[in-house]
């Protein structure tokens, strides 16, 4: 069992519950009026190939997805920057959750160098002004951490009950 | 917040310049809205690397976390604002000077209450149990285990770092203070004596490992010979080798110097030092560059 598990476990998980409400991308395409699900879908996909492309942690992918969606729920984004927002989004998750982050240079080059770094960076200020600089979401890699080890520790009681009886 | 940066920026009046580091410009401020004085962190970006990599990470972090933190013994983040690369942020003003624990980060208010600063490497201790980096804390206050490069650390770091804290309180000088990492294991170990295969089980098995000459270590009463058995046992647990069975802080509290007489002075009656404007501590990076394979390369068409 995971040392932060065994002792800040619960209280842990009770706080990232309760901030899951805050943080939660409610309808985050409504007010986008280019922006449509198959997009997002095709953004998202790219992403999960990128994070794993330069070794970050699905922490890190599914922090940059809540970044993007906060956004998107925020600020109408024509179709020629979202995959700008999308880089921008993995960029400001790595900072937070990552040894080593990508270079700006190595995100814009994967998207073909179609956006300028001043165009990023302007990107990420924006970002976090728009969503307050309210960045510690939970995510879905805590909660599947958190029940895998719940049930490790089931397991784990489960087993040592069985070797008391025999 | 407002978005409105200019008029953010036109809401603070700058009063006095406080320190400087290599990240960031503290000034002391009034709030001419509040009528308040504050401390505004000005994170720079005229440093190279920091410009190229847009906005710092330790300033994101420390954002992130003090947004999410409200307790009377954390410095109150009032207020954040930002224009392109350049964030600056809103403190609570506090006597003494601006997640490393460490005595420059520990600071008064003008009623004695201890305020935590500086949380630029600061993590959730939610996030998951994955790899870290191991240059973390300043080194005089790193526990063994990431002197011997663990990656894969706890709250533990946090308590040995406490230990330190505390032990520099009764010498008046830092504890263990190395001028290497070799150096600093060195001065642990003579201090406490050189950890073994029992005290310290998985110790030969962390990255950057190395043996040591057996010290015997000095007994804490000896080094601390102001200290009361209540205080030493305290120490001890802190200072234990194994980050298992270190101390944690639930149990720190729940030991007998804590409720032991005398207790604590209340905080307005305790000594206040003269406003020292000491700069703010330089923090580490890590540059690091990695080629770009080109698998991804891809202009997305929506």
């Amino acid at each position: 069992l995971a040392h932060w598990y065994c002792h800040y476990g619960d209280i842990g998980y009770r706080i990232q519950k309760e901030k899951e409400a805050q943080f939660h991308p409610c309808t985050c395409l409504a007010r986008q009026p280019q922006v449509t699900a198959e997009a997002r879908c095709k953004l998202v996909s790219w992403l999960i190939a990128v994070h794993k492309h330069f070794r970050l942690s699905f922490e890190c992918c599914c922090l940059a997805v809540n970044i993007m969606d906060r956004f998107l729920a925020s600020t109408p984004v024509a179709t020629d920057c979202f995959q700008l927002l999308g880089v921008t989004a993995l960029l400001l998750a790595c900072k937070q959750v990552e040894v080593f982050s990508p270079q700006i240079s190595q995100l814009l080059s994967l998207c073909c160098d179609s956006f300028t770094k001043e165009q990023l960076c302007n990107l990420e200020c924006l970002i976090l002004l728009r969503l307050n600089f309210r960045l510690a979401a939970p995510t879905l890699a805590f909660f599947l951490d958190y029940y895998t080890n719940c049930m490790e520790a089931a397991q784990l009681v489960a087993s040592s009950a069985g070797g008391d009886r025999s | 917040m407002a978005v409105d940066v200019k008029s953010r920026a036109k809401r603070y009046e700058k009063l006095d310049f406080l320190g400087e580091g290599q990240f960031a410009t503290v000034y002391k401020a009034r709030d001419k809205t509040t009528d308040t004085i504050v401390a505004i962190k000005k994170i720079k970006v005229g440093h190279r690397t920091e410009a190229k990599d847009g906005i710092n990470r330790t300033a994101l972090r420390e954002i992130k976390l003090l947004q999410e933190l409200h307790h009377p013994n954390i410095i109150g983040l009032l207020d954040a604002f930002g224009h392109k690369s350049n964030i600056s942020l809103v403190f609570d003003f506090m006597e003494t000077d601006l997640e490393d624990l460490k005595p420059n980060n520990l600071l008064l208010d003008g009623n004695g209450v201890l305020k935590l600063a500086d949380f630029g490497l600061a993590k959730a201790f939610g996030s998951p149990n994955r790899v870290y980096t191991h240059q973390v804390v300043t080194r005089w206050y790193r526990s063994p285990e990431l002197l011997f490069g663990a990656r894969m650390y706890g709250v533990g770091v946090d308590m040995w770092a406490v230990g330190c804290i505390l032990a520099e309180l009764l010498l008046r000088l830092p504890f263990l203070a190395g001028d290497s990492d070799l150096d600093q294991l060195t001065k642990i170990f003579e201090a406490l004596g050189t950890p073994t295969e029992e005290t310290w089980p998985v110790m030969s098995s962390l990255p950057d490992y190395v043996s040591f000459k057996v010290f015997p270590g000095t007994p804490l009463e000896h080094i601390f010979s102001a200290a009361g058995d209540d205080l030493l046992e305290l120490l001890q647990g802190l200072f234990t080798f194994n980050p298992c069975t270190r101390t944690t802080a639930t149990q720190a509290l729940k030991m007998r110097y804590f409720s032991n007489r005398p207790g604590p002075t209340p905080g307005p009656q305790l000594p206040r030092p003269n406003c020292s404007a000491e700069a703010l501590k330089e923090k580490e990076t890590i540059g690091f560059k990695r080629k770009i394979e080109g698998v991804m390369k891809k202009k997305l068409i929506f």
